[in-house]
């Protein structure tokens, strides 16, 4: 190209630019939408009221989402406040089940989840290889650090911790002091005391004998296996449990089964000692959403601070970069989130898993 | 001649008449084969294939079926399953037997208002049941033990996580099933037949044996099926109480399968798939029984007076039997759940300022009015309109004197022998892709039910047929009549009672279903089961135990109304 040419060519793209540029700043025409792209301008910076004017002519987005209904309401009731043209609609179950509908559904051709949630970062990196997840960059995506997202596909709404947890009435300070370092767990002074929950239940509740056998070596499966724990089939009896004081010590606990006991004023503790693990549960659209863009509305807002904050108050420790930690458990003087986090391979975590079952049923208890 | 021999024979005069009803009989016959064996057939086809169906790198494989057929831990998991499922049919039998007896044929004082309270256990699914019990004989938090703790020194009187937990649990709810299907049998045994035995010399015992037994053997053997049947795919009991003691079942394992990452549906599939053959064996051996229903006939167009046995001072003793039954199925377990409902969290460290009502107000501040609806909008009418179905089909399979009769017979019992996990995840992988508008709507969850308990409901309404003489059908074809005459005009006014048995079990089943709707619900057809499973799965244990509380009370309420109306309870003890 000549530079008689190129001139005009800059000339036309620069005014291209400047008018894409215009009508990205340009408000919606209707007033009606004022607020919520007063809201976008401030918290998403970059997307266009044509994304807000055509998810309203949408009008639905259809949210697949986990055993976190409160979290999920919030952040709902706060995103419906916000953009009340557009409604949402709630489906939730068990991983295992909301996982296997939305891949039946996707594999049909019926679509119907516009946003779709998962606890296993592995499975959401597959789905983005099988490409049966939408290719959209969020306008906070720098907000969230490399490794705990996959770029314009899934983001983490939250970090799942897996900690030590124990009943305050039953375990006295002296011995919890044990339980801040994951070698305190094959201490003789919890035989019979403890609980810990199947690993075939899957997700943190495998992850941890994942990252025993890492760190510690296959040993260490017999060391807990010599101290006679209780076996819980999920987390979540395991925290009532806990709570009742049925049992002293819950060795692979998870957080957010423990923290809304700990809401209800149950004498629970936990720590979580180093290296951390916290797979993040991540949120995604779906390549073929019905509602692609109201689902983009969704899935922006649900990264903003504000959607950030209403979903992280009841639903788990923050993985956006900077954010404070909304829970009032994050108050407690006893409660403090690792520095490390153990990084690890979630192709490899999932060729280990029947090694590692194998291995538990024969130290410890019944598995698959 | 069996009834299913002497229904055919007498057809009806017009040969159009008679190929209409043909017709009809073959719609209903195929439409059903096609609805149970759509899902099951998927079932099948995943647990041949590496990945779910419709997956782009799935390929053909036996891998499923030999690790599922094979493995040691699958094979002790099917052993595990047989035995738990024989040893709580067994005593299910014998204790619901016990309890039937007593009330229907002794004269044990307040037999009447106990009878009704024998239904309760039903109303509250095993899964509530089972943390109930968890709450009641944790052994160390559980209420019994605590206190046993305090008052006595004792330090665990009776541990739940157990194999005699596991059996206690199924046991306190199946027997009351039994309860029910033998009542009504006792009652309908005319007293005559008894009295003749004891004027020829026989004693008690021998009567019982040698009359008794054998006249509602049916009964036993169709209850023993449909017990054992429950009982095999049952995975909330054995999975909650037998994981500490490494007791594993087949819904464990197939649980597990489904939870895990990755997933493995299709071996999950594989799995369910091992519990079929043994209700197809308990079908042929209950078939067997049946082919001589022409023994057990007792509704033959005249009156019935049941023999009532006098126990003299033991009557005290079979009231106090009954009366601990209800202590152990109803009282406690309700005692725990509604103590528990009203706590933040389970504790045996109850004070009178732990008391909350939070749990029922989050609930009725919720939007929960859309689930109760549904729930009984599906329970009720659904139910009914299941139960019509059910009764034409059972006398269209009596009536077909051909061997398609049978095959329904087999055909209906597995998807009731298959885990309700997998026949979820079945129904799924068949109606997902059918271009149909039924995906996500009432619809489906109604197929779902109408498959999932159509061998509980077909062996039901056989059983009310076969008790019916066939000279009553051949009086009615020989005035002209013709069948489907005969079934509005004849059938369905004699087994009116055990139409409405059916009706209040299905209506109980169905409002307490979750394992199937959690896969097929959408926004608009969200049911009570399914708001509770979320709060159990969301840590909000006594948030559930509210929302069973309510459950059961709706149950109730329902039933209450229904029995006012048109007798239903008390239908469901003598029909």
């Amino acid at each position: 190209m000549t530079s008689k040419h190129l001139v005009p060519a800059l000339a036309s793209l620069a005014l291209t630019f400047s008018l894409l540029s215009a009508s990205h700043a340009q408000a919606p025409s209707d007033p009606k939408l004022a607020a919520s792209w007063a809201f976008m301008q401030k918290e998403m910076p970059g997307v266009p009221a044509s994304l807000l004017e055509a998810a309203c002519k949408e009008g639905t987005v259809m949210v697949y989402y986990g055993t976190w209904a409160s979290a999920q309401e919030d952040q709902i009731k706060a995103f419906e406040k916000l953009f009340p043209c557009v409604k949402v609609e709630k489906f939730t179950a068990d991983t295992g089940q909301r996982r296997e509908r939305w891949l039946a559904e996707t594999r049909a051709g019926r679509n119907i989840a516009d946003i779709v949630q998962d606890t296993d970062p592995g499975f959401l990196d597959k789905q983005v290889k099988d490409g049966t997840l939408l290719s959209y960059k969020i306008s906070n995506d720098a907000a969230f650090a490399d490794g705990t997202k996959s770029t314009g596909y899934w983001y983490p709404l939250r970090a799942a911790l897996v900690g030590i947890a124990w009943n305050t009435d039953l375990v006295t300070d002296a011995e919890a002091e044990k339980l801040k370092d994951w070698k305190g767990i094959i201490d003789p002074i919890w035989k019979g005391r403890a609980a810990v929950v199947d690993p075939s239940a899957g997700g943190v509740a495998f992850l941890p004998w994942y990252i025993w056998t890492k760190e510690f070596g296959p040993d260490f499966l017999k060391k807990i296996g010599a101290l006679n724990p209780r076996v819980i089939a999920a987390v979540v009896p395991a925290g009532a449990a806990l709570a009742a004081g049925d049992i002293s010590v819950i060795f692979n606990a998870s957080e957010t089964g423990l923290l809304p006991l700990l809401a209800k004023g149950a004498p629970i503790r936990w720590s979580l000692p180093e290296p951390g693990i916290g797979p993040m549960t991540g949120q995604a659209i779906p390549a073929k959403a019905p509602h692609p863009n109201a689902a983009k509305l969704y899935q922006e807002y649900a990264f903003t601070v504000d959607g950030y904050t209403h979903w992280q108050k009841r639903g788990g420790a923050p993985a956006r970069i900077g954010f404070k930690d909304q829970r009032a458990v994050a108050k407690q003087p006893w409660y403090k989130v690792p520095d490390k986090f153990f990084v690890y391979d979630t192709r490899d975590a999932s060729d280990q898993l029947k090694p590692i079952i194998a291995e538990f049923r024969k130290n410890i208890g019944v598995a698959r | 001649m069996t009834a299913q021999n002497d229904a055919g024979p007498i057809a009806g005069s017009g040969a159009l008449r008679r190929g209409l009803e043909a017709a009809l009989a073959g719609v209903v016959l195929l439409g059903t084969l096609v609805l149970v064996i759509a899902p099951i057939g998927y079932v099948f086809f995943g647990a041949l294939q590496s990945q779910p169906p419709g997956a782009p790198d799935s390929v053909f494989t036996f891998d499923n079926i030999l690790t599922a057929y094979t493995s040691p831990s699958y094979l002790l998991a099917l052993f595990n399953t047989l035995g738990l499922a024989t040893t709580v049919a067994v005593l299910s039998i014998l204790c619901g037997g016990a309890l039937a007896w007593i009330i229907a044929r002794t004269d044990a004082p307040w037999r009447r208002p106990l009878a009704l309270l024998l239904v309760v256990p039903l109303m509250i699914s095993t899964l509530v049941t089972t943390l109930a019990w968890i709450a009641l004989a944790a052994p160390n938090a559980g209420f019994i033990n605590a206190l046993s703790r305090a008052w006595f020194g004792v330090r665990t009187v009776f541990d739940i996580y157990s194999f005699a937990g596991i059996v206690l649990v199924h046991v306190l709810h199946y027997s009351a099933f039994a309860f029910l299907s033998f009542f009504a049998a006792l009652r309908s045994i005319d007293a005559s037949l008894e009295e003749a035995s004891a004027m020829l010399g026989a004693g008690p015992l021998r009567t019982a044996w040698r009359m008794t037994l054998p006249l509602i053997f049916p009964s036993i053997a169709t209850t023993f099926l449909v017990i054992f049947v429950f009982v095999c795919e049952n995975f909330s009991v054995p999975t909650l109480l037998g994981t500490p003691i490494g007791f594993q079942t087949l819904p464990s394992l197939i649980y597990f399968n489904m939870e895990i990452t990755p997933a493995h549906p299709t071996l999950a599939a594989a799995t369910g798939t091992m519990l079929l053959w043994v209700a197809l064996l308990g079908t042929l051996w209950q078939r067997r029984i049946a082919a001589r229903a022409n023994r057990y006939v007792t509704v033959a167009g005249k009156g019935v007076r049941p023999r009532v046995t006098p126990l003299g001072r033991w009557r005290y003793v079979a009231t106090g039997f009954v009366v601990l039954f209800l202590t152990l199925s109803v009282i406690l377990p309700y005692f725990a759940l509604i103590l528990s409902s009203l706590l933040n969290f389970l504790t045996p460290r109850i004070h009178l300022s732990s008391l909350t009502l939070d749990n029922y107000r989050t609930f009725f501040d919720g939007d929960n009015f859309t689930p109760i609806k549904n729930s009984l909008l599906l329970a009720g009418g659904g139910g009914l309109l299941i139960t019509f179905i059910y009764i034409l089909l059972s006398y269209l399979m009596l009536r077909a004197r051909s061997s398609f009769g049978a095959l329904v017979d087999y055909v209906t019992i597995i998807p009731t022998a298959l885990p309700a996990l997998i026949l979820g995840v079945g129904m799924v992988w068949t109606f997902v892709g059918l271009p149909l508008p039924i995906y996500g709507t009432m619809a489906i969850l109604l197929i779902a039910y109408f498959v999932r308990y159509i061998g509980y409901g077909v062996r039901h309404a056989n059983n009310a047929f076969s008790q019916v003489s066939t000279d009553l059908v051949d009086a009615a074809r020989i005035t002209g009549a013709t069948p489907l005459q005969t079934l509005r005009d004849i059938l369905v006014p004699l087994v009116r009672p055990s139409i409405l048995s059916l009706w209040t079990v299905l209506f109980i089943f169905i409002f307490m279903e979750v394992s199937a709707t959690i896969l097929l619900y959408s926004p608009h057809t969200r049911t009570l089961p399914t708001v509770l499973w979320v709060y159990m799965g969301s840590g909000s244990q006594t948030r559930a135990f509210a929302i069973a509380v309510v459950q059961a009370t709706l149950i109730f309420a329902v039933l209450f109304v229904a029995d006012r109306k048109f007798g239903t309870l008390k239908a469901t003890l003598e029909s």
